[in-house]
């Protein structure tokens, strides 16, 4: 989840009021957003990632006004058309773009920080790293001219990027400068690059890096905001989150709408526009939802605590209007959750519903407790491993076929055990100047390929016993008494595996049903893993055996 | 042999076959018990029988680092540590993965010995032979463990254990027991007598003819583990008890699933963050085959498409990940079910691609529930996580506004733990429209999940995730003090 930090004084002067610490944890914590530190200057907050209006002090502050009554219903802006127009051109690899100005921002010193924090919590989110959307920020006081082009250029047009200071050929940037190597391949098309063009300047090279020449910093007033895309409504949304979000930190709260002229489709439009949309919700909805009969006076004042601007229809039903920053927002469930957050999570009294249905364990889970008391009883002591093992154990030693994790992080955990006894060898080769005898068993799952070559999850009883010597009987005997422990009569025919000394391992068999493996440790095995005691072991099928249960 | 008792005799006879001898060896090589022997060696002395003399000596003791060492020496842990590293590490690696001081420890005694040399914080393997050495200290110590004392252990072998605690010290003071030439004498006749007793002792009543030879019931005995359940096994049986206490059908479900199951049912777009390779552990193993899934696939992309406008990739759903949620297995129960009342839970193992620390393993365990009743609601749902969190002991919950992909509205719990102060351990909701419509249900559904390895560590007084899994017998380490009730 987005960790942002916000500095407190900002919040406070945003939100016209001194909050103590306590208080403003509270209305965080009932917000989705827990705070993580916290000093006299700043809070590190974490802010769920479908909250992108809250990773700001501004869009914080807006959502607190309504938590706080002192704002409600849907935040007014003050919209202009400003002398500004953008021409898109086809980019077919980053097709849409948006711009849009706040105008008369006030001044502070953790504006800057600020910003560029909210730009990059949205790319890493909803710009999947600017794979999706990419935001630019330019003070707008900077650019000469707002007759802007949206086009693909040649790699060797120069401009200056940011923290660079010299004119450079894009190629150069994309090659050389940190953000160009990472982010360089997203947007290239046909040996050409996208870039924001105004009047003779590049101020951008989506989604790669800015223009030096429009660099923010404390002194900037106004501000234009650029998004580009591969999802058109995203990057529409985005710009509209950006632009309201920071001109609740504006004087006079002024947008700019800029003339976006789209030449492949012939069509002009005025962006941002500020259009919410509609939602009819049905009372009954809420009601079922969160479980409580709320009249609907108060379905509507919560709505307008959180936000959002709501007229009752009639009697049971509501209209919604939900501004575009709110890009949570896609249908009525989405509107009961907000509206179980205005009552307050803390208010809702838990209902405790009876069961009038009996539990029940899995068939595994009544055996696999029969089977560990008895071996506890037989003198095994349980151990309990991960699936995952290293790969150069289950390498050198497994007859059967295994699964690997194609992308592990650590060979130490890097295949699944198609085996238990694998885990109880990789186990017994750490204890093994432990007090003899060591006898321990394991009952867990394991991965292994069916015979229809589907990888399957099986369950399986894995017991070892290792003593100065051991014989194949010392193991048998356990193994019988378990089986006859559980009412089935066990036998072993000759069998070979590579894991076993040949002429020292059988098959487990009840009736007609092969039920696993028995015998002693291939002598090989232990000098692969420096083991210098011997090992009787066996393994059984435990899905096998409960099926023998239930007949 | 007039002039003497019954029990001088006794003693001396054995004393005879031994010569010279401090008063412990004797003691444990004649089975008489040392007050007994010192007693009667006094009045023996008297006779002019035996001779005293008094000295002090040294004895060893393993210590609980030492038993440790056993197994694995600090510096071999981090020699497979560098092995499985291609043989160099960063130091911080290091005290991530063992821990600082044992690190510390770990890298000191490695340097010393030669195995490794550090340069610009890497450790790098150097002699792969010095690691050998280290038998010679092991068996040291297993000789140490089993009461053989130290005479014949090179001193520089002693002192280092010493140092590093794994063997402690200990001054007795002994006595040393002489025979003199006139006692050989006097004991010339071999007595016969019994020691192990066996059913031939019985049967032939040989008991009645032979005296039965006292042991030294003081002496240590042969050093032992008991047997044990796995105490992090126990914790989750005592949980899968508490779930059924609640009316809840356990399930289970497969390990290696498609992404259809793990995320696509669930609601989460495929460019989502959470779905990255970098996240998720992704298995080496070919696609299932589409045919098996074609009507949810079909349906799962038309959902995705409505609310996230993207193309959706039928291949991707149908590739093999480790499950990274045990929610995938209940929603799938879910789809099984259609009519209330169904209550179900599993408590499974999940994989992330997380690093191995002692905060985070890629492998660990998940509690998911289910629960759909004709009117269920968000109520209802805070009444069953109440509900389980009193069971587990916890008191105080408190609820936060929360997000899933999967469920609308979302809600973590935390409970109060002691000093730790609130922390969460639940994450749940009511399934959103779009999961239920894929699954073909028209009720509520509530659904929560909790992580159980940091619950156990809470519960357990534990710092360490990776001591659920320890390579380890000794009962103290073994979470003796959880029993299920």
């Amino acid at each position: 989840m987005p960790v942002v930090k916000l500095s407190v004084d900002r919040i406070n002067d945003l939100l016209g009021a001194d909050l103590q610490l306590e208080e403003l944890t509270e209305l965080l914590f009932n917000l989705k957003s827990e705070i993580e530190e916290i000093d006299d200057k700043y809070i590190t907050i974490e802010i769920n990632s479908d909250r992108p209006d809250m990773m700001m002090s501004e869009g914080v502050v807006r959502a607190l006004k309504g938590l706080l009554e002192l704002e409600l219903g849907a935040p007014k802006y003050i919209y202009e058309n400003m002398d500004a127009s953008l021409e898109i051109y086809n980019v077919p690899s980053r097709r849409y773009i948006a711009m849009g100005f706040v105008l008369n921002i006030k001044r502070h010193e953790d504006l800057v920080d600020e910003l560029i924090q909210f730009q990059e919590k949205i790319h890493t989110t909803y710009g999947r790293n600017r794979k999706k959307i990419a935001i630019g920020i330019h003070d707008a006081d900077k650019i000469d001219s707002y007759s802007c082009r949206y086009m693909l250029v040649d790699l060797n047009t120069e401009f200056i990027p940011l923290d660079i200071g010299r004119p450079m050929s894009i190629k150069e940037v994309l090659k050389s400068t940190p953000q160009g190597v990472k982010y360089g391949d997203l947007s290239l098309y046909d040996g050409k690059h996208p870039a924001i063009i105004c009047e003779d300047e590049i101020i951008s090279l989506p989604p790669v890096i800015n223009s030096d020449i429009t660099r923010i910093d404390y002194s900037t007033k106004n501000i234009l905001i650029d998004v580009t895309g591969i999802d058109r409504e995203l990057v529409n949304g985005i710009v509209e989150l950006l632009t309201t979000t920071i001109a609740e930190g504006s004087h006079t709260r002024n947008i700019g709408r800029v003339l976006h002229i789209d030449k492949t489709s012939n069509t002009e439009f005025y962006l941002p526009t500020y259009s919410m949309s509609e939602m009819s919700l049905d009372t009954d909805l809420v009601r079922k939802t969160i479980g409580y009969d709320i009249e609907i006076g108060s379905i509507v004042d919560s709505l307008r605590k959180m936000r959002f601007d709501a007229y009752a229809t009639d009697e049971r039903s509501i209209r919604v209007y939900v501004p575009p920053f709110r890009l949570d927002i896609m249908e009525p469930i989405d509107l009961v959750e907000d509206i179980a957050i205005a009552i307050g999570y803390g208010n809702l009294e838990p209902e405790i519903v009876p069961s009038f249905m009996p539990g029940r364990y899995t068939n595994m889970t009544v055996t696999g407790r029969k089977i560990r008391d008895l071996m506890i009883g037989l003198g095994y002591s349980e151990i309990y491993t991960h699936i995952l093992m290293p790969d150069y154990i289950v390498e050198k030693l497994s007859p059967y076929k295994y699964l690997k994790v194609l992308n592990p992080v650590s060979s130490e955990m890097s295949v699944a055990r198609p085996s238990l006894i694998l885990s109880l060898l990789n186990f017994l080769r750490r204890v093994q100047y432990d007090p003899k005898p060591i006898k321990i068993f394991e009952i867990g799952e394991a991965i292994v390929r069916g015979d229809d070559g589907y990888w399957k999850t099986v369950y399986r009883l894995s017991a070892a016993l290792m003593d100065h010597e051991v014989g194949f009987e010392d193991i048998q005997a356990d193994l019988y008494a378990l089986i006859r422990a559980l009412n089935l009569a066990p036998s072993v025919e000759p069998y070979s595996n590579p894991l076993f000394i040949e002429g020292r391992c059988g098959r487990i068999k009840v009736g007609e049903v092969y039920l696993g493996v028995i015998g002693e440790a291939n002598l090989d095995i232990l000098e692969k893993l420096d083991i210098v005691y011997p090992i009787a072991m066996f393994e059984i099928d435990l899905d096998k055996l409960v099926n023998l249960m239930i007949k | 042999m007039e002039s003497l008792s019954q029990s001088e005799s006794e003693v001396l006879e054995k004393l005879v076959k031994i010569g010279k001898g401090n008063i412990d060896e004797i003691s444990v090589k004649t089975g008489i018990p040392k007050s007994t022997l010192a007693s009667i060696a006094q009045l023996l002395k008297d006779k002019g029988l035996v001779k005293l003399s008094r000295k002090t000596r040294t004895i060893y003791k393993i210590t609980d680092e030492g038993l440790k060492a056993i197994n694995r020496f600090p510096e071999e842990e981090l020699y497979d540590l560098l092995v499985t590293n291609n043989g160099s590490i960063e130091i911080s690696r290091v005290k991530e993965i063992l821990g600082k001081d044992r690190a510390t420890i770990a890298i000191n005694w490695a340097l010393k010995r030669g195995i490794v040399s550090i340069a610009k914080g890497v450790v790098r393997l150097t002699n792969r032979e010095k690691v050998n050495e280290l038998k010679l200290y092991r068996d040291a110590l297993l000789k140490i463990r089993d009461g053989d004392q130290a005479t014949n252990i090179d001193q520089n072998i002693i002192k280092e254990l010493l140092k590093r605690r794994m063997i402690e010290k200990r001054v007795v003071d002994e006595i040393i027991i002489e025979v003199s030439e006139k006692a050989k004498e006097m004991i010339s006749v071999a007595t016969r007598h019994i020691s192990r007793i066996n059913t031939d002792v019985i049967v032939n009543k040989l008991w009645k003819k032979y005296r039965i030879k006292p042991y030294d019931v003081t002496a240590e005995p042969p050093f032992k583990y008991p047997a044990f359940k796995h105490f992090y096994v126990e914790f989750l049986e005592m949980l899968k008890d508490i779930m059924i206490s609640l009316g809840f059908e356990e399930i289970s479900g497969e390990i290696v699933i498609p992404e259809l199951w793990n995320f696509d049912v669930l609601f989460q777009p495929q460019d989502h963050p959470a779905r990255e390779i970098h996240d998720n552990l992704l298995a080496d193993a070919d696609k299932l085959p589409k045919q098996m899934y074609m009507d949810l696939l079909k349906k799962t992309s038309e959902i995705h498409r409505k609310y996230w406008r993207y193309r959706f990739s039928e291949d991707q759903a149908m590739r093999l990940v480790f499950r990274s949620q045990t929610t995938a297995i209940t929603i799938k129960y879910i789809h099984e079910r259609k009519e209330p009342p169904v209550r179900g839970f599993i408590i499974g193992r999940v994989f992330r691609r997380d690093d191995i620390s002692a905060t985070r393993l890629p492998e660990f365990h998940q509690l998911d529930g289910v629960i759909m009743e004709k009117d269920m609601n968000f109520r209802k749902l805070l009444g069953v996580l109440k509900q389980i969190a009193n069971s587990l002991g916890f008191k105080e919950i408190k609820f936060k506004p929360a997000y899933f992909p999967f469920t609308e509205p979302s809600v973590e719990g935390y409970v109060r733990i002691g000093e730790l102060g609130y922390v969460e351990i639940f994450g749940a909701g009511l399934f959103r429209p779009g999961v239920l419509e894929l699954a073909g249900v028209k009720y509520n559904v509530g659904a929560w999940g909790m992580g159980v390895d940091r619950m156990a560590m809470a519960y357990l007084g534990l710092n360490d995730i990776r001591s659920l899994y320890s390579y380890d017998l000794k009962p103290g380490s073994r979470g003796v003090a959880f029993a299920r009730s």
